[in-house]
């Protein structure tokens, strides 16, 4: 995905090069088209609106600082998501709550962990009557953030795993692990069958029932 | 191959991306056509992948665009003023010393005065910046331009004529104990209240305002040559010195 959608190269490199020298019209000329994407990103990540814009623009306003490091080895948008990564990382450190980066530490090798069936009843005790986008949004919320960030990269704004990895900073197995985790623990949520498919306590050879 | 539920169901997100090796896909495929419930896992999953493309549709909140366009103005009003053309900016970031020079712009000033502009950026690790003190320029009566076209030539004033030194300054945090120093050369000298000091050394300990604060010393020049005006900056053992030409001629 390119961050300067529908922006010629050649014009992109030349506002790069103007906002290298401090420039800020070219930088936000450059930037424009990736605060959409950035918002949605760092709204899924928090929840949080207000928080969402304040990361955000915190975000955009490093890129300005440190487009001198900007080799293009990535697109400019991968960059700037991967910044908008740390900012948050930074965030959730900083505000004591490091439960969400504690699912980062789980071995990544172990089967994908489904979540609790009570949660999962929950569930849809709470979005009973919602509709598809709504049940969805909040099954987002309901998962890790550090799964939930994948999903969110990969399925709702279509970025490759390479680009995922460079943005995470992980390596692609482990954005596929957590994609794998993410999806399942979505997929349990919104099924129909409600339960269905809590972890089941037989461990990971129980039967898993069709969805 | 043959493979169980359990390994298929861990294949499936990459099944659906089709990211699997030859041999997996196979393998997969082949359990899918003959276990309708890992066939059906799968179908719950491409639906959720078709579901969640369609939730990008977030809008940014009103106002973001124009409150980004104020931050980001307030930032590059922080950032130092690039060099003169024909000495390329070195791309290096303004905040990668304790103390980072942005070079010798030379800008002129509203009522055609001279102004010789000595900018200084801090670095002080800390929020973001926000606007502090700002002097607008003054214009001196009776000096004349320096034309901004030509910022590598040296700035000049006449013999007798006064000018403006400005010491920009931009913190992005309040930092106090900050010890100032000017020298004046021969030359040029302070003015105040009209009248020449006679010393061409001044120093001073002061605080910084978060944002730019800017010290304007009033000068004139009282003898002809090329002159070097000096400012440095200390703080915490830390120092940082920057000279600038200044002509004295004509009259």
């Amino acid at each position: 995905m390119d961050a300067a959608q529908g922006m010629d190269k050649r014009a992109e490199a030349a506002l790069v090069e103007a906002a290298r020298g401090g420039d800020a019209e070219a930088y936000g000329r450059l930037v424009a088209v990736c605060q959409r994407p950035l918002f949605a990103y760092a709204l899924r990540l928090t929840a949080d609106p207000h928080l969402a814009e304040d990361l955000c623009q915190e975000a955009l306003l490093k890129g300005y600082r440190a487009i001198g490091g900007f080799t293009g080895a990535s697109a400019l948008s991968t960059w700037l998501y991967r910044i908008l990564h740390n900012t948050w990382l930074d965030h959730v450190r900083r505000d004591g709550r490091s439960a969400p980066l504690g699912d980062a530490e789980q071995d990544e090798g172990e089967d994908p962990p489904v979540l609790a069936r009570e949660a999962v009843a929950r569930f849809h005790d709470e979005t009973r009557g919602a509709d598809l986008r709504e049940r969805l949004e909040k099954a987002l919320g309901a998962v890790s953030p550090i799964f939930r960030e994948v999903v969110v990269l990969r399925d709702v704004q279509g970025y490759a795993y390479e680009e995922i990895a460079e943005i995470t900073g992980t390596a692609v197995g482990t954005v596929k692990s957590r994609l794998n985790r993410a999806r399942e623990q979505l997929r349990a949520l919104l099924s129909d069958e409600e339960g269905a498919e809590g972890t089941p306590p037989e461990g990971k050879n129980a039967a898993v029932k069709k969805g | 191959m043959d493979i169980h539920c359990n390994t298929a169901r861990e294949r499936l997100s990459d099944y659906l991306d089709r990211t699997l090796g030859p041999a997996e896909r196979e393998a997969v495929g082949r359990h899918l056509e003959g276990c309708p419930d890992c066939d059906g896992h799968l179908a719950q999953l491409r639906g959720l992948v078709t579901a969640l493309h369609e939730l990008d549709r977030v809008a940014l909140p009103e106002g973001f665009e124009a409150r980004f366009a104020r931050r980001l103005e307030a930032e590059a009003r922080m950032r130092p003023v690039p060099a003169a053309p024909g000495r390329a900016t070195s791309g290096r970031p303004w905040w990668a010393g304790w103390f980072t020079f942005s070079g010798w712009p030379v800008r002129t000033l509203a009522g055609a005065a001279v102004a010789v502009v000595l900018f200084f950026a801090f670095y002080a690790p800390g929020p973001g910046p926000g606007v502090g003190t700002n002097s607008a320029p003054v214009a001196l009566p009776g000096t004349r331009a320096v034309p901004v076209s030509a910022p590598a030539a040296m700035p000049h004033i006449d013999l007798g004529q006064d000018a403006q030194v400005r010491i920009w300054f931009d913190v992005p945090q309040d930092l106090s104990g900050v010890r100032f120093t000017v020298e004046l050369p021969a030359g040029v000298r302070m003015v105040k209240d009209n009248r020449v000091v006679d010393s061409g050394y001044v120093t001073w300990e002061g605080d910084l305002k978060a944002g730019r604060n800017v010290i304007p010393l009033h000068v004139r020049g009282v003898a002809r040559g090329e002159w070097t005006v000096t400012a440095k900056v200390e703080r915490d053992g830390a120092q940082r010195a920057r000279s600038i030409g200044l002509n004295v001629d004509g009259a």
